[in-house]
This record gives structure tokens, sequence and C-alpha cells, in this order.
């Protein structure tokens, strides 16, 4: 349900005035279509599958005629416990469910936060998989129990259940660990090379030996998350080890990454500021020498210490980029030889244009519009800005300011989408600016809590002073949106979200 | 069997197979829509296609809708092999993404069928051996089952529970973490 309104020129906008037609069911509540991943990851919600149809269906049992092939791999894209529970179903299902490749998601089943809970969990992970007889197809476990339970984990590892394992997900929650020296990667894990297709490494250390002689001919997205492994052994294995590798998602507290990939379209940088390893974060370098296909540059999460290179021509597809903070101390962003983005998102030297970019999100604490319209300029096209705001102290001298430049530089913006909105009056002159200025402008969405957004009150307000009648673009339309996910301005966390079209569109 | 005699503009693109379903009705597919089954292809391969390829155990109304889903994907998989060879092209990657949503739709749009529907492509696409068609149609089917419990499941579709009660406590003690 949309909350949409695009006021005719009225004069006065009366809060009874029914062409706005606020429903008060409609307020703050929108349906966002979803842009289709690429690569849709996960299975996708069906529409109809829930929905009772054939009354009756005259009894017949259409799975009696379904090959035992087709029954194990529909039992191998269930969740681990939808799977283990339609064992229940009949004999059949309940033998199959130990041919069908195995899809054992730990996490889904578990939570050792205890020793005991740990031991117990150990035990029926090992009964699952001692009771399969392979191939895998995806596991996902937590690292902890190569610490708690290395014997049995590489077991697990080595088990012909896990033959041919396609996904492999050794995620780690135990945040407020202190470091010490990451284990090495289990070697058992390694046997899975020739066929792993997607893999999250997490809490470990890989050797130049290992990074050296390791060859992932498959893998498409990778992860590599609070991973110890040398400058020179992550540079091989992105550009010799994975020659297929499409998504890359890098969480390391310090690192220089130098990319070198035919095949790259996505990079994504996690933060290690939560981690709380050291007082003093690393500093994170990222430098794009070559990546003809890269798409996408994504900052997950507000950093401390990042610092981006993108070689004049390394990427010339690069289309989405962001979030990029205002409150990292450390940040560079370099483009080509002479455009430089500074802490504070400040751009210092030329600015060498980069016109691949269409969608950009930013962050900026102190909200100014000086720095926003700068950060533009280095993108003349630019479609769509994701601006988030979180303190408003702007002095508001845009008006004067920016009218010579708008005779130089055209707007074309489509989608403005302003984060962390409550429409006091700095942030209601940002988007005031838009509204005049941008002519091609489609949408601009205000989103924001559901103490302003589902006030009607809040909303004719604002429309009224963002003088929406006054707008550059006739078609325009404006929507005020309920934050529904918290105040993070990237939608993803998981190397299989990097290929979502646009993950800074909230599908909460 | 229908000549493809006069299809001479790009001889190798307008090859043409010829599928018989089982109730005998023939229909004539471009080579690169009908290799998107494994078994197709290596029937030409071996050079058996001439004179049409039975399909007995497909009838019409199934191949016309597998026909329906090869001639789109076959038509991804093209684009998908241009897009290497020209990835200079900037305006490319827009028609690419624009395909691949519309792709997605038809995807959604493909599944919306009766119950014996499904399963009866499940079956075509097993036999024809189109990896993507099966694991659509069994996505289908897992995401329907998703969330139930047994007797749901059984319920849903007829299936007869042969299972005693003894069997079936043990599959609860045998997989206790499923049921918890």
């Amino acid at each position: 349900m949309a909350t949409e309104a695009a006021p005719r020129r009225s004069k006065r906008l009366r809060k009874s005035a029914p062409t706005i037609g606020h429903q008060p069911g409609d307020i703050g509540s929108i349906s966002i279509s979803r842009s289709p991943a690429t690569g849709a990851p996960y299975p996708k919600p069906s529409g109809a599958g829930s929905r009772r149809q054939d009354p009756g269906a005259g009894g017949v049992d259409h799975t009696m005629a379904l090959p035992d092939a087709v029954i194990e791999d529909i039992i191998s894209l269930l969740p681990t416990k939808d799977a283990g529970r339609a064992r229940a179903v009949s004999p059949r299902w309940r033998d199959l469910w130990r041919t069908a490749p195995l899809n054992l998601d730990c996490l889904e089943l578990f939570f050792p936060d205890t020793a005991a809970a740990t031991d117990a969990a150990a035990t029926a992970i090992s009964g699952i998989i001692s009771s399969h007889h392979g191939p895998g197809r995806r596991f996902r476990v937590d690292t902890r129990f190569f610490h708690t339970h290395p014997e049995t984990a590489d077991a697990w590892l080595g088990s012909p259940a896990l033959d041919n394992l396609q996904e492999l997900d050794m995620c780690d929650y135990q945040i407020c660990q202190v470091t010490t020296a990451r284990p090495p990667l289990p070697p058992s894990a390694l046997r899975f090379s020739p066929c792993l297709r997607v893999a999250t490494l997490s809490y470990c250390s890989i050797s130049d030996g290992v990074a050296q002689g390791v060859r992932f001919p498959q893998m498409k997205k990778l992860a590599l998350e609070r991973v110890s492994i040398s400058d020179g052994a992550l540079q091989r294995l992105i550009s010799n080890g994975c020659p297929i590798l499409e998504c890359l998602l890098l969480g390391l507290n310090s690192c220089c990454a130098r990319i070198k990939s035919a095949s790259l379209r996505s990079i994504g940088v996690l933060s290690q500021v939560w981690y709380n390893e050291s007082p003093v974060p690393g500093i994170v370098e990222l430098i794009v020498e070559e990546a003809p296909c890269l798409e996408k540059l994504l900052f997950l999460e507000e950093h401390l210490g990042l610092r981006v290179k993108v070689n004049e021509g390394a990427a010339p597809k690069l289309e989405t980029l962001g979030g990029l903070y205002d409150t990292d101390g450390y940040f560079r962003f370099v483009f080509g030889r002479s455009m430089v983005i500074e802490r504070g998102l400040n751009v210092i030297g030329s600015r060498t244009v980069m016109r691949s970019v269409k969608v950009l999100a930013v962050s900026i604490f102190n909200l100014s519009l000086d720095r926003v319209i700068d950060l533009m300029m280095c993108f003349p096209c630019l479609e769509k800005l994701y601006v988030e705001s979180c303190r408003y102290v702007d002095k508001n001298l845009w008006r004067r300011k920016h009218r010579h430049l708008l005779r130089s530089f055209e707007i074309r913006l489509k989608t403005l989408v302003f984060l962390n909105y409550r429409g006091i009056k700095s942030q209601a002159n940002f988007a005031k600016f838009f509204i005049l200025n941008a002519k091609l402008l489609e949408t601009m969405r205000f989103v924001g809590r559901s103490c302003y957004m589902d006030n009607k009150d809040f909303i004719y307000r604002q429309y009224a002073s963002l003088e929406v009648e006054k707008r550059a673009s006739i078609g325009a339309k404006f929507y005020f949106t309920t934050d529904k996910c918290g105040d993070h301005l990237t939608h993803a966390r998981h190397v299989h979200d990097l290929s979502i079209t646009d993950p800074f569109e909230c599908s909460c | 069997m229908a000549s493809a005699g006069s299809g001479d503009e790009k001889a190798a693109a307008a090859a043409m197979i010829t599928l018989i379903s089982s109730d005998n009705e023939k229909f004539e597919v471009t080579e690169a829509t009908a290799t998107l089954s494994q078994t197709i292809r290596h029937m030409i391969e071996d050079g058996c296609t001439d004179g049409g390829v039975p399909l007995p155990n497909v009838t019409s109304k199934i191949l016309a809708r597998v026909i329906e889903y090869c001639k789109k994907h076959a038509t991804a998989a093209a684009g998908e092999e241009g897009s290497s060879s020209s990835f200079s092209d900037a305006a490319f990657l827009e028609v690419d993404r624009a395909f691949l949503e519309e792709l997605e739709e038809f995807d959604d749009a493909f599944l919306e069928v009766d119950r014996a529907t499904l399963f009866d492509l499940i079956l075509a696409a097993n036999y024809l051996d189109i990896k993507g068609l099966l694991n659509l149609t069994c996505q289908k089917v897992a995401d329907s089952v998703k969330g139930k419990t047994p007797e749901q499941i059984r319920e849903m579709y007829n299936i007869v529970n042969d299972l005693t009660p003894e069997e079936e406590a043990e599959i609860r003690r045998e997989t206790q973490w499923a049921f918890e």
C-alpha cells in the first residue's frame, strides 16, 4: 500500500483535503516491489503453494509417480528441520531422507550457548551426518565446534555425507572473543575445493602455502570474515584461486586487498568495528586494479579505517556504490588519478567524474547539502541517491550558494530516498532543494520512525513545508514510509545478498 | 516430418527439431530450444532425430508447457553468451537486468498451475533432463511442504500413512531435533 500524493497546484493544503486521501492505515506502509535478485539465493516463498488447491484431488497420491531422485531433490531443498520432520510422512520419505543430498544448517537446529548444549548439539550433528550417505549440498556450522570439539568437527568435514559439498558456511557468532591466534582453516575443509560454489570462512587463518595451492574452480560467492590471511595470499586467492568468482565479501580486521578479477561483479566489505577485537581499528584498504565486470562496491556497515582506491579505468561498469560514511576519520576514496573523497566525505582534488555510478548511498552524521552536492558532481549520472543523516546542524545556506551552480550542473536524479527522516527544518530544506531543482525526479521517499510516518498531521505539515506543489518534476511522487528494520543503510549481511540488485532498497 | 528447408537465413540457429508427444501431436522447435533438454541434446549428438523425436512419456498438453519454458530460457541462455563478448556495451547491463526480472516473472507465472499439472511438469522435466525446470518445479513443491506437519503434508498430497505407530515413534526419537 502506498502513501502517495502528487498534489495539484492548490494554494493551501487543508487537513481535510480529499485529494491527498491518506487513510490512517495507508500511512507508513508501502509495498516496495523488491527488485528480483539476479541470482535469487534463497528459496522464494511460494504464493500459491500454501493455498489449498484441488480440494479432494480425487485421492490421487501424486508423489507416487515421482522417482526417488526427485523426492530426494525436494527433501534437500527444504530447510533442515522441515526435511527431518518430513521423515514422518511415510516409509518412503523416511528412507529417502538418508540418501537425499544433505542440506544441514546446524544454526537452524541448535543454540549451543552453554557447554552442555554444545556437547548435545555436537552429538546430534554427528548423528545426522553419520546417518547420511551423501552427497552434501550445504553445510552451515558455527566455528565454535572447531575449537570445542576439534576432532568431532574434523570428522564431520571428512564424512562421505558431505562429499561433493556445494555450499560451506562456517560462521562465527562469538563476536566478543578476544583475538588470540586464529586456528588454521581445517585441512579437511579443503577437500571440497573442487566442488564448492558458495563459501563463508570465518575465524581461521589461511597460510600462504594453503592459498598458494588451493583452487576453487566453481566458486562463485566467497566470504572471508575475521580470517587471518596475508595480503599476497588474499590477492592470489581472488585472482588465481577463484577463476569464476562473482561475489566477494570481506570482513577482515586489517588488510590491503588488491582486486584483479575478470569475473567479480560485487564486492562487499563488513566492518570490524563492532567485534571489539582491538581498541585501534585496522586499516582496510581495497585497491581495485582491474575488475571489468564489477558492478557493486558495497560497504555494508559503518566503518573505521576504510581506504578505497579504484584505478583509472579499472571498474568501467561500477554502478552501485556505498554506503559512504562521514564518521570514519580514516576514510579515503580515491578514484583514478585525481578524485579524492576524504574523511567527512569532503571532495578534494579535481572532480574526475565517475559516469558509470547510478546508485549511491551516503550516511552523513551532520547533514550538509553542500557535501552531498559536491559528491553528486563526482557522479554526474547518478539516478538514485540514498541519504541517511543522524544529526542536523546544517546552516541552510543552500539557496544562494547553489544558484550559480545549477546553471552548469544538471541533477539527473530519479529517486531520492531520505532515511531517518523526522521533518526538522534542515532536513526539510535539504529535501526541498531536490524537489525544486531535480527536473527528472520520479520518486522521493521519506523513511522514518513510525511516530512520524504514522502521524497524519506530520505528513500534512511536511507537504506544506516541502513546497511539493512547486516541484521541478511534475510527475514526481512522494512517499512517507515507516522504517521497518532499524537504521541500517544496507540490507546485506551474507555473501548471497551481494547479488541483490539494489542492496539499499529495504525489502524487510 | 515438417521440413525446415527454407530456414537458410541463419542455418545453424534455425535448425529445427520435431518433437512428438504421447498423443502423437507434433511440435517443431529450434535446436537451441530443444537442447535445453539434455536427453534431446544427446539424441541430436547421436544423430537420432530424423523423423522426429517421440516422447511417449509426455502428453501434448504438458509438452506445450515445457516448450514454452524452454523457448523463454533458451533466449536467456543466448543472451548470457552474448554478455561475455559485448560487456563493453554500457547499455547491455540494463537490458540484461530487465531481462532477468522478466524471466523471474515468467517463472512465477509459469508455476501458477494445478497440482496435477505441476507433478506432470516435474516428471517431464525429469525425463527430458531439463535442470532449470526440474529445480523450479521441485522448489515449488518444497515451498508447499515448508512449515507443514507430516499430517498436513500427507493430507495435501493424499499420501497414505503406512507407518506403524511404533515406526512413527521411532522416527520422532531418531530425528528429535526436527520435532522440538
